[in-house]
């Protein structure tokens, strides 16, 4: 069985979405697990099952209705199938080269000591399949630039709660320009920059949400192949 | 008037001569800045400082994992040497919890919460009973009123569900108001964020005041005042971010309506929603700032 066109493996996954959606972990992992041994292929459980829950998900936290916990919980059961399933596969590692995704470099900003919303933004990166450099928060301008030049990255994520530190967000695209990386894309998130405008922060892209986040990335890689 | 007697005044919504005003802590750059001083910042430069803007209060850290450590020396100069309105600031137990396990872990063991494991519900009402010891230990040392600092919710709305701060953080607050009433002083509660959807309970729960109150995030204190002003005192809604950035006009129309929606009947101390002040806030904008609330904030004697 290589597609999903039999009742057990649209069953099977249709069990998997609502049980990452709810967060159930354990049982995540094992209806995961399930579909891989009914014989469906890799790519197409990720695809119908994780992918299909982050999309709903991010249907559902859209709106002005913003769901924390239940976003940690779904990424939680999420995260457990790729470790525990998905990344055990022996289809793994040519799955991740077909998907040839850069590496992401992501940090709160100097000054600003608030991670959780980083922390959301690199879980759900690692579950599309970015090799997520996390430099943590209070980091220096200086230092995204340099984890972006030695890893060869392709985005530079900075995030930021509070307004005064404004004036450092800004001066990480002008130190990549410098740094040479004028084809990396500097992208900015958090409750305070994503009131302003790109321009104000000199910056590439600047998201409203997690998931505003992905939608943009998508779009992204469409426009590159 | 006391600056004491001017904040319960407020509280109580008496006729009182103008509107208490007060931050809860003020950086030693910006304490510099406000004296035009150089050299070390300790208590008397600040209690200089939080004089020369007019301010009406403090907020003293009260917390301590063991209560009995605490030196509440702090408390006693500021009520012995002054006439400041003192608040004892405590965790309240999501925050208190949070900064404990970490924030996403704290998240995660609500989530996974069922009628079986309650664990965090347990852990939840110890961390509430231990800042209750170090509350009334401030009250015995000077504070006067005590500040629960639990913040539930971001931009947008509640950090969790509803059901989940009914179910287990709301009671544990009743039920902290309730032994602190029995010592005669009023609770207040503060969260950043969008906590309209909280009020009600608030209300309930016996607080006598509300803390925030972040424009940013949608609370509205003309509404909020005209909807509840009756049962809760109004503290903050001058947002950080406004303030590192306007200009002085700009800063006397915010607080011009501000007053005006908030000020008249009592009820109202005026405050910053945030809590604290660092370096980053423009020394002058803070001495604007406070300058149009003494001259905004004037009650007429008649009312
Ligand atoms: C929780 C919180 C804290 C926690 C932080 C815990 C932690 N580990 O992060 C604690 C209690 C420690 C804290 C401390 C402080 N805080 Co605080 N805090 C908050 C609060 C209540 C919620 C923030 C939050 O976590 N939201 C949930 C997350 C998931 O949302 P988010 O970060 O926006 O992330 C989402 C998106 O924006 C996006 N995103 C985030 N980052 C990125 C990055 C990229 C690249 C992208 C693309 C997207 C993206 O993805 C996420 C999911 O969609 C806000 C109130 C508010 N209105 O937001 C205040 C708030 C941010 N804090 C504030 C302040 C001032 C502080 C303090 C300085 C002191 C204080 N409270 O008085 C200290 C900070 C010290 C320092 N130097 O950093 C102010 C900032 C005001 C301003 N305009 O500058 C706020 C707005 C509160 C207020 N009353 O004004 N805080």
């Amino acid at each position: 069985m290589k597609d999903l066109n039999t009742e057990a493996a649209k069953a099977g996954t249709d069990e998997l979405v609502a049980a990452i959606a709810n967060g159930e972990n354990i049982e995540a992992v094992v209806l995961a697990q399930k579909l891989l041994d009914l014989g469906l292929d890799l790519e197409t459980m990720v695809e119908a099952g994780p992918t299909k829950a982050l999309e709903s998900l991010s249907n559902k936290c859209n709106n002005d209705e913003f769901c924390l916990l239940e976003i940690l919980l779904a990424g939680r059961a999420m995260m457990d199938v790729m470790e525990q399933v998905v990344s055990q596969h022996a289809g793994f590692a040519a799955m991740v080269e077909a998907q040839n995704r850069p590496a992401f470099v992501l940090g709160t900003i100097k000054g600003d000591m608030h991670d959780l919303g980083k922390n959301v933004v690199a879980m759900m990166l690692k579950l599309e399949g970015y090799r997520v450099i996390d430099l943590g928060k209070d980091v220096e301008p200086e230092r995204f630039v340099d984890a972006a030049v030695k890893e060869q990255a392709g985005y530079i994520g900075v995030s930021s709660l509070i307004t005064t530190t404004i004036p450092s967000v800004r001066k990480v695209k002008e130190l990549a320009a410098q740094a040479g990386l004028t084809d990396v894309k500097v992208l900015a998130g958090g409750a305070v920059l994503r009131q302003a405008e790109p321009q104000q922060l000199n910056v590439d892209f600047v998201a409203q949400s997690v998931f505003h986040l992905l939608r943009y990335l998508r779009g992204e890689s469409e426009a590159e192949t | 008037m006391t600056r004491t007697q001017r904040v319960y005044d407020a509280i109580a919504r008496r006729w009182t001569d103008k509107v208490p005003k007060g931050e809860w802590c003020l950086s030693a750059g910006l304490i510099a800045g406000i004296l035009g001083c150089q050299g070390a910042i300790g208590w008397e430069q600040e209690a200089a400082a939080r004089e020369s803007l007019g301010m009406d209060l403090v907020v003293l850290g009260a917390d301590q994992e063991d209560p009995s450590e605490l030196d509440y020396e702090e408390f006693r100069r500021w009520r012995r040497e002054t006439d400041f309105f003192i608040f004892a600031l405590i965790n309240g137990p999501f925050q208190g919890l949070a900064r404990k396990m970490g924030w996403t872990d704290f998240f995660l063991m609500l989530g996974d919460r069922d009628d079986r494991d309650d664990r965090i519900g347990e852990m939840a009402a110890r961390q509430s009973a231990l800042s209750l010891a170090s509350a009334k230990n401030a009250l015995r040392n000077g504070a006067h009123a005590v500040l629960i600092a639990d913040d539930v919710a971001q931009t947008e709305g509640f950090l969790v569900s509803y059901p989940l701060l009914r179910d287990i953080f709301v009671p544990l607050w009743r039920a902290s108001v309730q032994t602190l009433k029995e010592e005669k002083v009023p609770v207040f509660f503060h969260s950043d964020g969008n906590v309209n959807g909280l009020l009600p309970d608030l209300i309930a729960a016996g607080f006598a005041g509300l803390h925030s109150l972040e424009p940013a995030a949608g609370m509205d204190i003309a509404y909020i005042k005209r909807q509840y002003g009756a049962d809760l005192c109004l503290m903050g809604n001058i947002d950080l971010g406004f303030l590192v950035q306007a200009e002085a006009e700009e800063i006397a129309v915010k607080v011009k309506q501000l007053m005006d929606a908030a000020a008249p009947g009592g009820g109202y101390i005026f405050s910053t929603s945030c809590g604290c002040l660092g370096d980053e806030v423009p020394f002058a904008n803070l001495i604007t700032l406070y300058q149009c609330a003494e001259e905004y904030g004037i009650y007429p004697q008649s009312s």
